[in-house]
């Protein structure tokens, strides 16, 4: 059967560490942070829902703007007095609302920075404020254990809610209705208000003191964290519990949605940010920070992730361009009479239809494997890029097919020494490498056999050899270590296992009781 | 054959081993009918018509009676194809309506026909045959012959070549001007037949390997063995002589062939790629990777398409554009000096036959229609032919592979050693796709044993337990087996699964062997050196041990009994067939033969063992005494079997002494790779026209020296079984302090575990006897039950359990029953046997 090329199989071994997945790609895309230090704890991050996604940090005494272009300040709204707490856009991204611990609620406008409105009357520090979904209202959570509701225009409070027990920490307004706002607190409840009636419309006990809630835009489902746990409340079940995550082991202090709903990212003081699986509920990824995460936000088109941190560390990371992508549109944009020339074009009856193949894309030294140039072949495997890349098994994939064709000696042969000193130095690495440790003994052999007229005249090639000595010699320290562990551990196994029989047999006693049946006899 | 038996009944029971299927389709030049529709190739003694549309066989032309060696289409009428065999006949067809018109027999065998002539009502022939001056084998001539139509007998005519090369490639002639071409004897030398005289013309260093006649002008091309073809012009006249060389091939050219018109030439050789050139021009066009070495190449009269004959018994239609629009492929015989290192196999799903096929891949042959269904690429690399023909490359080859019962999972295990580079081995299990009709790769293992595989056996399923997930052993020659099985990789990603070794197993550092899984999978036998070892395979636990101590040959193979002969373990060795009892273990019978092969069939309790005098005996591992014997099967040593079931309704009737072939039919392949099966010699009426069947020797009636042998070996049987089960015991207690004595003392665990080790060998003594006291026990148990009219159903369980657990229970039962009943003499017995004058009570203790 006439077949087309078969390319090269490059060997996979399985991973040990990590899998690969698709998720762990996607989250390694993120460029190296940029980091800017605060004055305070960076309480609280909130991205501009409209473009340019401009984002607002909450510290110490201030609210800045960032630009998310440059993430630079472009803003700072610094007319608190005290500490100030969850600055936060309106979804039109004018407007910015943030409570302090002046007991008092303050709006601003975004583009000039003046303050234009502030609502007083709470009697302890404000933790949360956020815009309701009609624009006009605003609510606000304080430490007096209240939630009220305002009216912008006339600076009033419209509704107050006292049924909290204990401090109102966090709160979310739904997206999907204008009157329903949900607030945590920790009296370890979950409130959801309608600000049309007085009295809440549903509680849910969290169990820790909540620190943070987020809801899905459909208002159906809500997420609170609290202590080391992520609870996950049906909100039209009447706010029945479908999971918990407990995957943090400090407590979680931030919650957000991102890849348009589709992942949950939880930041803890522990250091960690989570990433789930908003359908399974599993964790997909996991990003280290260096310090206790107080906050995090991801812009709308997920370009950013910011996170805040106690000791005021503020983390920006970028996602890298992809520039794949951009190479397929430029493919894509051919003119439309090109495109179209031989697609409507029907043949008629008779005609020989000769079909156009695409060429196969092949790696390089898949091109000269085919032309059965082996020896080039074999420079594209010791390639710095392929090499520096961390891919040695593509290089030794490639050994491998030499030696299946026996043409490895001849590739090998008449090199110069430069030449040889990256093989050496390829084979140093890897040869201790388990998956690739017989290839390379084969071509360390080879090598050896190839030039041992030029051993021995105190060239580059014995530098070479010697440290190749070394590396092993070292290779068969370290293995005679493992002996003697495995030699130990085999001990402490035949050493354990005796325990196991005598157990099984007191399991069967009762049968024993049985057997001799004297009670028999006696009737 | 019927004909030459004098009784009817005799000949329905002369059973005869036949050729079956998959025969060479390559060994003539591929013949186009006129119209293109038809193919025709000669495949054994038959000439097969294939449809060059629908790729179907739609005819077989049967009449040779040895292998068919020159097709030619007849140039007065071509409609009609002439057939030339080594039978020394010449056959005229109607292919059409299948009908053989004409035939006419030659002195002698026949190699190549050169020419077919009509004149004046009579056919002059020029055939090409062994030279009768010397017996040497490759020496031939072309003679010329006068058909004579009144007799159908050929005469004489002239000799054109006295000497030349026995090969039909080499020998052809001009269609224009009457010359013929041909090949000296030691192929150094162009030889021209013109005008009644012959000229030479002398190659330096190389020898042709194949001359083509151009079909208008005079000249000809000849392909050398180093890759070159040569033009001839004007070869007629010595001092005019012309010739140019052509050169592309690296290797030897195995055949040549002008298009109808002379504008192309098409060349094959070694490369496995088709070159075409354009007369007297330096333009090529190339179709490569064709898969496997070109033997034979032709062109259709309407150039619009080209055949090409490959190695690996398969013939490809090309267009002239150079694609490929046709397979034909016959069963392909692998380049293996014995054999198929994977043996014969069988495909549950398709009932088709598995073995290797090409380098690396492996065949599935259909055998009931005789085609091959498809090839799997196992390996997945490139073929790339040897830069030398004396020096060939090493190929990865398949060495084991094993399929599942349902045709669910298939593994395979490749190994790549030259002997001087490391080795490379995979283990690959391939996953049947539904969708897709074939199997998918599912997982790969480098390097599953440190050294190479020695068996690969899946575990069958058993119905009774639903969850059971496929298992396979594979024993390596590193003194380890290892149990592999199928997790689940589900992730939120992706639905998936992989095989992962689950445990690996060893014994006292012997050689590994065989690996049989019992009939529902429930014990694993591994064969180490001499020794049969007994394992549980969910838990990788040792349950027993055999070891026959008079014959300490390693154990080759090693079988499972099925249906009624589950709890028998068939077992050979170089001179010794074994069949242990799983209940007693015990020897149930052995005999002394030679054992190479053995086979069970999956469907019956029946077994085959072929031996090394090439005897076969088809016996049910519970009577020594064999169901089927049939002697001197082959010539060659066989190397592999199968039993394959039946597709239709089974030719084997209720009577006959293939009854026991009513199921499945046992297949077998020699070390010259013939397939070769046992049947009926009165089926080939009835059977359709694929079947062709050659006997090799027939089977003797029952003589009285092989009445004195099955005697003979009967009664040594049975002498033999009660010093087995002595022994056996004495094997037992005598390895255990054998275990005991060669373990250094820091080796050794605490004594606690030594007690049930000793516990058991105290136990095992008491087998035997132990097992019939059960009997009578149980039977006075339902006597008194009845009586007292106490629950049956706790008898139907004691009457079936043969389980050692269950033995605990009858003194209980006691306990109850003795509530009622007075105290008698039945009820003492038991209790003696209850209280054990054996050791019998703690056994439940010991064996969980």
């Amino acid at each position: 059967m006439a077949t087309s090329y078969k390319k090269t199989s490059i060997k996979t071994y399985p991973r040990i560490t990590e899998k690969e997945t698709s998720d762990n790609i996607y989250w390694k895309q993120l460029e190296v942070p940029i980091t800017k230090k605060e004055y305070g704890a960076i309480t609280d991050i909130d991205f501009s829902p409209t473009e340019p996604y401009n984002y607002a940090v909450t510290n110490s005494t201030r609210v800045q703007i960032y630009s998310s272009q440059t993430n630079q300040i472009t803003r700072t709204l610094n007319r608190f007095r005290e500490v100030a707490h969850c600055g936060s856009f309106r979804d039109d991204g004018r407007l910015l609302v943030a409570g302090s611990d002046e007991a008092q609620v303050k709006l601003f406008d975004t583009s000039s920075g003046s303050m234009l409105r502030v609502f007083k009357g709470h009697d302890g520090p404000v933790n949360v404020t956020r815009f309701l979904q009609d624009r006009v209202r605003v609510m606000s959570g304080s430490n007096d254990r209240s939630v009220r509701v305002w009216d912008v225009p006339s600076e009033k409070p419209l509704m107050i809610y006292d049924e909290h027990e204990d401090y109102v920490r966090c709160g979310v307004s739904s997206m999907a209705s204008t009157d329903i706002i949900l607030t945590g607190s920790y009296d370890h409840t979950v409130r959801m208000f309608d600000t049309r009636v007085k009295g809440s419309a549903m509680t849910v006990d969290h169990g820790y003191p909540v620190e943070s809630l987020v809801m899905f835009p459909h208002g159906s489902i809500f997420m609170s964290a609290g202590g080391n746990v992520i609870k996950v409340w049906d909100a039209l079940a009447g706010g029945r519990l479908l999971a918990t995550l407990t995957n943090h082991h400090k407590t979680v202090t931030a919650l957000a949605f991102c890849s348009k709903y589709q992942r949950l990212l939880s930041a803890s003081l522990d250091r960690h940010v989570k990433i789930y699986d908003v359908a399974s509920y599993q964790v997909v990824h996991t990003l280290d920070y260096p310090g206790a995460i107080l906050s995090l936000a991801v812009a709308p088109d997920d370009s950013l992730l910011v996170v805040g941190m106690a000791d005021g560390l503020l983390s920006i990371k970028k996602r890298k361009k992809d520039e794949g992508e951009v190479l397929v549109k430029k493919k894509k944009k051919a003119s439309f009479r090109y495109t179209l020339a031989g697609k409507t074009h029907m043949p008629h009856q008779g005609d020989l239809v000769v079909e156009h193949k695409r060429r196969e894309h092949l790696a390089k030294y898949d091109v000269y494997f085919r032309k059965f140039q082996y020896s080039k072949a074999l420079d594209t495997a010791f390639n710095p890029k392929l090499t520096l890349f961390n891919r040695p098994e593509i290089t030794v994939s490639v050994i491998q097919e030499l030696i299946r064709r026996g043409a490895l000696r001849a590739a090998l042969a008449g090199r110069p020494h430069s030449y040889l000193k990256i093989i050496m130095k390829f084979i140093r690495r890897h040869i201790t490498d388990q998956r690739f440790a017989h290839t390379l003994t084969d071509v360390a052999n080879l090598l050896i056999d190839l030039y041992s007229d030029q051993i021995g005249q105190g060239t580059e090639l014995d530098h070479q050899l010697d440290q190749l000595k070394e590396v092993l010699g070292y290779e068969m320290l370290y293995m005679k270590d493992l002996l003697e562990l495995m030699g130990a551990m085999d001990t402490l196994f035949s050493a354990a296992t005796p325990l196991a029989t005598p157990s099984n047999d007191t399991a069967t006693t009762p049968n024993i009781d049985l057997t001799p049946s004297t009670s028999a006899q006696a009737v | 054959m019927a004909t030459t038996m004098p009784h009817v009944d005799i000949v329905d029971d002369k059973p005869i081993v036949c050729l079956r299927a998959g025969e060479s389709i390559v060994q003539t030049k591929p013949v186009f009918s006129h119209d293109t529709k038809c193919l025709f190739c000669g495949s054994g003694s038959a000439v097969k018509v294939y449809s060059t549309e629908s790729g179907e066989c739609v005819r077989e032309l049967q009449a040779h009676t040895d292998k068919v060696t020159c097709l030619m289409l007849n140039p007065a009428n071509k409609l009609q194809l002439i057939s030339s065999g080594l039978d020394a006949q010449v056959f005229f067809w109607d292919y059409i309506d299948g009908v053989m018109l004409k035939s006419y027999t030659f002195p002698q065998p026949l190699f190549g026909l050169v020419s077919v002539k009509i004149s004046g009502g009579q056919f002059y022939f020029h055939v090409l045959q062994s030279s009768p001056r010397k017996q040497c084998f490759k020496e031939g001539q072309v003679v010329g012959y006068k058909g004579v139509s009144k007799d159908l007998k050929a005469t004489i005519q002239g000799v054109i070549f006295e000497s030349c090369a026995l090969d039909a490639k080499t020998v052809d002639m001009g269609q224009k001007d009457d010359y013929f071409a041909g090949v000296s004897t030691n192929r150094k030398e162009l030889l021209i037949h013109y005008n009644k005289k012959c000229i030479k013309y002398k190659m330096q260093y190389v020898e042709i390997t194949c001359v083509s006649a151009h079909p208008t002008e005079l000249s000809l091309a000849t392909g050398c063995s180093d890759g070159k073809i040569y033009y001839w012009y004007s070869f007629t006249n010595e001092r005019q002589m012309v010739k140019s060389v052509y050169h592309w091939h690296a290797l030897a050219v195995l055949d040549l062939t002008f298009s109808p018109e002379g504008s192309f030439l098409l060349s094959g050789g070694h490369e496995c790629t088709l070159v075409k050139w354009q007369y007297e021009t330096h333009y090529k066009d190339f179709k490569p990777r064709l898969g496997s070495p070109i033997t034979h190449v032709t062109c259709a009269p309407d150039n619009l398409l080209y055949a090409v004959s490959h190695q690996d018994n398969g013939i490809h239609l090309l267009r002239n554009t150079l694609d490929i629009c046709q397979i034909y492929q016959g069963l392909t015989k692998t380049s293996f000096s014995h054999g198929n290192p994977v043996g014969l196999l069988c495909d549950p799903r398709s009932r088709a036959l598995v073995t290797n096929g090409r380098p690396g891949h492996l065949q599935f042959y259909c055998l009931h229609n005789d085609r091959q269904l498809f090839n799997l690429d196992i390996v997945r690399q490139n073929y790339i032919s040897s830069e030398n023909l004396e020096q060939p490359l090493t190929v990865t080859q398949i060495t084991k592979a094993a399929i599942d019962e349902r045709g669910d999972w298939l593994a395979t295990y490749e190994l790549w050693d030259d002997g001087e580079m490391s080795p490379e081995m995979q283990l690959k299990f391939w996953h049947y796709d539904e969708k897709k009709q074939s199997y998918e790769m599912n997982t790969v293992v480098d390097r599953p044993h440190d050294k190479a595989l020695c068996s690969l056996t899946f575990r069958p399923y058993n119905s009774s337990i639903r969850s059971m997930l496929p298992l396979v052993v594979s024993g390596g020659q590193d003194c380890r087996f290892k149990l592999w099985t199928l997790v689940d990789d589900t992730d939120i990603y992706r639905f998936n699964s992989k095989w992962t070794c689950d445990s690996v197993g060893f014994y006292r550092e012997m050689d590994t062997g065989a690996t049989a899984f019992a009939e529902d999978g429930s014990l694993l036998a591994v064969v180490f050196g001499s020794t049969i070892t007994l394992w549980d395979p969910d838990t990788n636990v040792l349950r027993t041990t055999f070891s026959s101590s008079f014959d300490k040959k390693n154990v080759r193979q090693v079988l499972f009994g099925r249906k009624s002969c589950c709890h028998l373990l068939v077992a050979t060795t170089a001179w010794q067939l074994t069949v242990w009892n799983l209940l007693t273990c015990s020897v149930q019978w052995s005999v002394s033969i030679g054992a190479v092969v053995l086979v069970d069939d999956p469907l019956t309790k029946y077994m085959s063992v072929f031996t090394h005098t090439g005897d076969l005996h088809v016996f049910e591992p519970a009577n020594s005494q064999p169901v089927f014997t049939q002697t001197q099967v082959s010539k060659n040593d066989v190397v592999s079997a199968v039993f394959i079931p039946h597709k239709e309704e089974s030719p084997f009737s209720a009577k006959g002494r293939l009854l026991w072939q009513r199921q499945s039919q046992l297949y077998f392949m020699t070390k010259e790779q013939d397939l070769l099966t046992v049947q009926y010699d009165a089926t080939e009426n009835s059977t359709d026209g694929y079947i062709k069947k050659t006997p090799i020797k027939q089977n003797l009636p029952q003589s009285a020296l092989s009445l004195l042998m099955s005697k003979h070996r009967k009664s040594g049987a049975k002498d033999r079984k009660h010093e087995h089960i002595d022994m056996s015991v004495g094997i037992k207690e005598t390895q255990f302090i054998q275990q005991m004595c060669s373990m250094s003392a820091t080796a050794q665990p605490p004594l606690p575990d030594f007690c049930q080790a000793f516990l058991e060998t105290r136990l095992s003594k008491g087998t035997a006897p132990r097992a019939e006291a059960m009997v009578i026990d149980d039977e006075d148990d339902d006597i008194d039950d009845i009586d007292s009219g106490l629950q049956l159903n706790i008898n139907a369980d004691s009457d079936s359990d043969m389980e050692v657990t269950e033995r605990s229970r009858p003194p209980s039962r006691k306990k109850e029953s003795s509530e009622n009943l007075s105290h008698s003499d039945v009820d003492t017995k038991k209790l003696d046997l209850a209280l054990g004058k054996e050791y019998r009570w703690f056994e439940s203790l010991v064996k969980p």
